[in-house]
């Protein structure tokens, strides 16, 4: 932080103690998801269980740092700055948390799937997308330790490619679905598994936006772009 | 955090307060106040113009005798001695309870004459050597020695009103107390003297139980551990500062947080 | 319903102005603004004419005086050639023995003297009439200079010897030599011998020095203030360390130690009282107790200075009452948090910034005093008192009594030198004064 200090030291150590919770939030959303995306691979089941208990951890932090953000603008009445820290840090920890929910919704599918037992799955550009988004939640809470809006920005625009790979992904399922009746259970896992990452690619244009927010006290001009076309998906 | 954590756990009593009621004449000020106030940690007591913070805050130095027409009811014990009892000399108390004003009000003698003058009256300094080492110490733990160790033979009437304030701590600190008294010490400051001297209250509070009046609310809730919240004479509502400033428990300390009332 | 139209249209009649448009409010405003400045100038012309009758009755005062007193700086004094006779009053070694000389009738060899100028006054009755025209102490006075210089001077030298007071008078032109001889003191035979001393040039004005510095005598040429100066001066040196201690104690007792009751309030109303006592009303106290019940020594600066102390006492304390309620109470709220003793407090930080004010409060108070007279007469300091009082029990006189004594006496003269001791004391008390002043504004800044 290259801010100026506070004269109140034990303002300094609020403010910092809630990036540090954000963060740490972070870093758990971030393994949740990764783990997700590898046990869809994988399928291995105690990682799955394992992962899905772990969400309870992210709820938690999630309403602690909650109760310190309203500690810190009740005890010490933010402005400018200050003030825009603890409103972000507010939201992205609900963003993080709900990520960490849709890594849990994943694990949830994933068992599903694999209880199937299917070897017929159009997979591979899911493992794809789960990279692409999670690189882009890595950097953008990166541009949040560093309140880099450069960065943060152009995660923003990646985004982009997310929806691509989604709307592809969703048109191979339908195509395979069509193709043999069985796979439709899973299929319609997977779209949803699929929703889930595009989903959270969204979040991380949402992240992305806050920290924008955080250094130049305004989202940015421009519209979010968006190439989600899967609402516009009729046949095959 | 942690520490907070420990200090949570052991909160020792320093102050305990037990019915007190204050009568300017005929006139009640404070009615039946009750609280226990924690060692080493500071208080503040808030409430709008005329509720008896002040009032309450003299109780426990005896700064009411000095008011012809005050009387003090109630129980105030201190290390088991109730303060309140005529037996107890007030010469002798204030110098385990120190006091700061709402007006900076150095003596109009030289800085080193003005933190060695509680010292010297009650002997504790044997000879200039010790002296100079309690001026000195004083200074430094008010923060204010880098800016007037050159100067110590300078008019205290010349510093700054900022300055002028964190003599006068150094001069409570000097005696050598357990308690401060602070009435409103900020009152008569610019926004960074004010800021300086909270963060000094956030040192002292190691070494001291501090108490202190405050007719801002925000500096409360910067600067204290607990707060209790009077009106008319009445303690309305005392806890920690974050549950008062989040959630306070009464619909009186609600309304006057959110700058509903007085 | 009544009412309210009522209100309606009373206040549409009263408040006329009030809602009028800005311009109609200004013009009224400006047209009362006439009046208001003409009430405004006369008021200035009053205070001033005030001022001016004040000034100038005070200029009156002051003419008056200067014009009677400024004469007394000077005494006429008459040059007459004395042999003095050596043999007679020196002893076997050439020394001035002091027994003969006082034995030595100085009186008749100055008078004796002064005939040679005139030989043609012959007759014990016209030679009476020409001694008269010199000092009765002319002799006194020779003897006195004689004997302080140490030595007879051989042959006959001149002395300048002080003429008597009606010549005195004559000389500074404040006698009517017009008027019918028998309601004059000087006769015509004795204008026609000091017409002729004029002309001869053996007549001078020198300065009065001995009104400086002897002290009072039946002869007006040989008068002086020294002795009531001192008197007056040795008084107020016991007023001092009397009043001032006792009453900064009282002001401090009463300020910060008195209980709260009735007694308080009752001492602290008739000290305001004694205040305004009349100054006579101590003198029958310090006669009735000094001079009576202890048996006191009359007359005494002593008793005198005990009795202005009791009087000056209620305005020092009131003065330090003033200058203690002045030092603001944070200071004490500082010092008493610290722990300070109520008797520390007072000491240590409010007496010495009371000080200025307290000084200054003696200094007026002491200032009245030297101005008493109606007390010091009625403990007896209106006695003719010939020598300068050396100690505080020796009889004496103070300045402002001295000048009463003087302006009843019959003497042209005396009345010439009570107006110059009007001025002196009058110096005094400006000077004093003034001195309260300067040390009031020095301190004011410091403060």
């Amino acid at each position: 932080m290259e801010d100026q200090q506070h004269i109140s030291t034990a303002f300094d150590k609020d403010l910092l103690a809630l990036n540090e919770m954000v963060q740490e939030l972070g870093s758990l959303a971030i393994v949740q998801f990764e783990t997700a995306i590898d046990a869809l691979a994988t399928q291995h089941m105690e990682t799955l269980d394992q992962l899905i208990s772990n969400d309870a951890k992210l709820d938690d932090l999630e309403a602690a740092i909650h109760e310190k953000a309203v500690e810190v603008i009740a005890l010490r009445a933010p402005h400018a700055k200050d003030l825009r820290q603890v409103l972000v840090a507010l939201k992205i920890a609900t963003i993080l948390e709900r990520t960490g929910d849709y890594a849990r919704n994943i694990a949830n599918r994933t068992k599903v799937i694999a209880q199937a037992g299917n070897e017929n799955i159009p997979g591979v550009n899911i493992g794809r997308m789960g990279q692409v988004a999670k690189e882009m939640l890595h950097d953008v809470m990166q541009a949040y330790c560093r309140h880099d809006a450069e960065l943060a920005l152009e995660v923003w625009r990646r985004d982009i490619e997310v929806d691509h790979m989604h709307t592809a992904f969703y048109k191979e399922v339908l195509a395979s679905m069509a193709r043999d009746p069985n796979l439709v259970a899973t299929g319609a896992h997977l779209l949803f598994i699929a929703k889930n990452i595009e989903r959270i690619g969204d979040y991380a244009t949402g992240i992305a936006e806050q920290v924008h927010f955080l250094v130049h006290g305004a989202v940015p001009e421009d519209s979010r772009p968006k190439a989600d076309r899967t609402s516009k998906v009729v046949g095959v | 955090m942690e520490m907070d954590a420990a200090t949570e756990l052991m909160p020792e009593s320093k102050l305990k307060a037990h019915e007190v009621s204050v009568f300017y004449g005929e006139k009640q000020a404070l009615f039946d106040v009750s609280l226990n106030i924690n060692d080493k940690s500071v208080t503040s007591f808030i409430g709008p113009s005329g509720c008896g913070k002040s009032t309450f805050l003299r109780c426990f130095n005896r700064m009411n005798d000095v008011i012809p027409s005050c009387r003090v009811q109630g129980q105030i014990i201190m290390d088991e001695v109730n303060l309140n009892s005529p037996k107890v000399d007030p010469v002798l108390l204030r110098a385990r309870v120190g006091m700061v004003f709402q007006k900076p009000n150095p003596f109009p003698k030289t800085v080193y004459e003005n933190v060695a003058y509680g010292p010297r009256i009650h002997g504790l300094a044997a000879n200039r050597q010790e002296m100079d080492f309690i001026v000195e110490d004083s200074l430094k733990k008010a923060g204010l020695w880098k800016e007037v160790s050159d100067r110590l033979n300078d008019q205290a009437t010349g510093l700054s009103g900022g300055q002028q304030q964190r003599l006068c701590i150094a001069r409570a600190i000097a005696v050598g107390p357990d308690v401060l008294l602070m009435d409103e010490p900020c009152s008569a400051l610019d926004p960074i003297a004010t800021s300086i001297i909270e963060e000094l209250i956030s040192d002292l509070q190691n070494r001291f139980t501090i108490l202190i009046v405050t007719h801002s609310m925000q500096q409360a809730a910067r600067v204290s551990k607990k707060t209790a919240y009077f009106h008319l004479g009445k303690l309305i509502e005392y806890g920690d500062t974050k549950e008062i400033f989040t959630r306070p428990q009464n619909e009186q300390t609600e309304a006057y947080i959110s700058g509903k009332i007085g | 319903m009544n009412d309210h139209h009522e209100i309606v249209s009373s206040s549409a009649g009263v408040a006329g102005l009030y809602n009028a448009p800005t311009s109609v409010r200004m013009a009224h405003i400006a047209a009362g603004l006439k009046k208001r400045r003409a009430a405004s100038k006369r008021l200035r012309i009053y205070g001033i004419a005030a001022i001016c009758t004040a000034v100038g009755f005070l200029c009156i005062l002051l003419t008056t005086i200067i014009s009677n007193g400024y004469t007394a700086f000077q005494q006429t004094e008459i040059a007459v050639t004395i042999d003095v006779p050596a043999d007679e009053i020196v002893d076997a070694n050439g020394a001035i023995d002091v027994e003969k000389s006082r034995n030595y009738n100085w009186d008749g060899l100055v008078k004796r003297s002064f005939r040679k100028a005139f030989p043609e006054v012959t007759g014990m009755l016209e030679q009476r009439s020409l001694g008269e025209l010199l000092s009765a102490n002319a002799g006194y006075d020779l003897r006195l200079q004689i004997e302080a210089a140490g030595v007879v001077p051989t042959g006959a030298v001149t002395y300048w010897v002080k003429s008597s007071d009606d010549v005195d008078m004559l000389m500074k032109g404040r006698m009517d030599r017009s008027i019918d001889e028998k309601k004059r003191r000087i006769n015509d035979a004795q204008l026609v011998w000091f017409d002729s001393i004029v002309a001869d040039d053996a007549i001078r004005l020198a300065f009065n020095s001995t009104f400086f510095n002897a002290a009072d005598s039946r002869e007006p040429e040989s008068a002086g203030v020294l002795g009531a100066i001192v008197g007056s001066a040795l008084a107020l040196i016991v007023t001092v360390v009397l009043a001032l201690p006792l009453a900064v104690m009282a002001a401090v007792y009463l300020e910060y130690f008195a209980p709260p009751g009735r007694l308080t309030d009752f001492i602290e109303v008739n000290v305001n009282n004694l205040a305004a006592v009349p100054s006579i009303v101590f003198g029958l106290l310090g006669l009735a107790v000094f001079l009576g019940f202890f048996g006191m020594p009359r007359s005494a600066p002593l008793v005198g200075g005990m009795v202005l102390a009791l009087m000056t006492l209620p305005t020092i304390i009131i003065a330090t009452r003033a200058s203690i309620r002045a030092v603001p109470t944070s200071i004490r709220d500082a010092a008493l948090g610290l722990g300070a003793s109520p008797m520390q407090t007072a000491l240590d930080h409010i007496l010495p910034l009371a000080a200025p004010g307290i000084l200054t409060g003696t200094i007026i108070g002491i200032a009245q005093a030297l101005g008493e007279t109606a007390p010091l007469i009625m403990i007896g300091m209106v006695a003719f008192i010939v020598d300068v009082p050396a100690s505080f029990t020796d009889p004496a006189t103070a300045l402002p009594v001295q000048i009463y004594i003087w302006s009843d006496s019959a003497e042209r003269a005396f009345y010439e030198r009570s107006s110059l001791a009007i001025m002196v004391l009058l110096l005094f008390l400006i000077s004093m004064n003034l001195a309260a002043v300067m040390l009031r504004r020095k301190f004011e800044k410091k403060w």
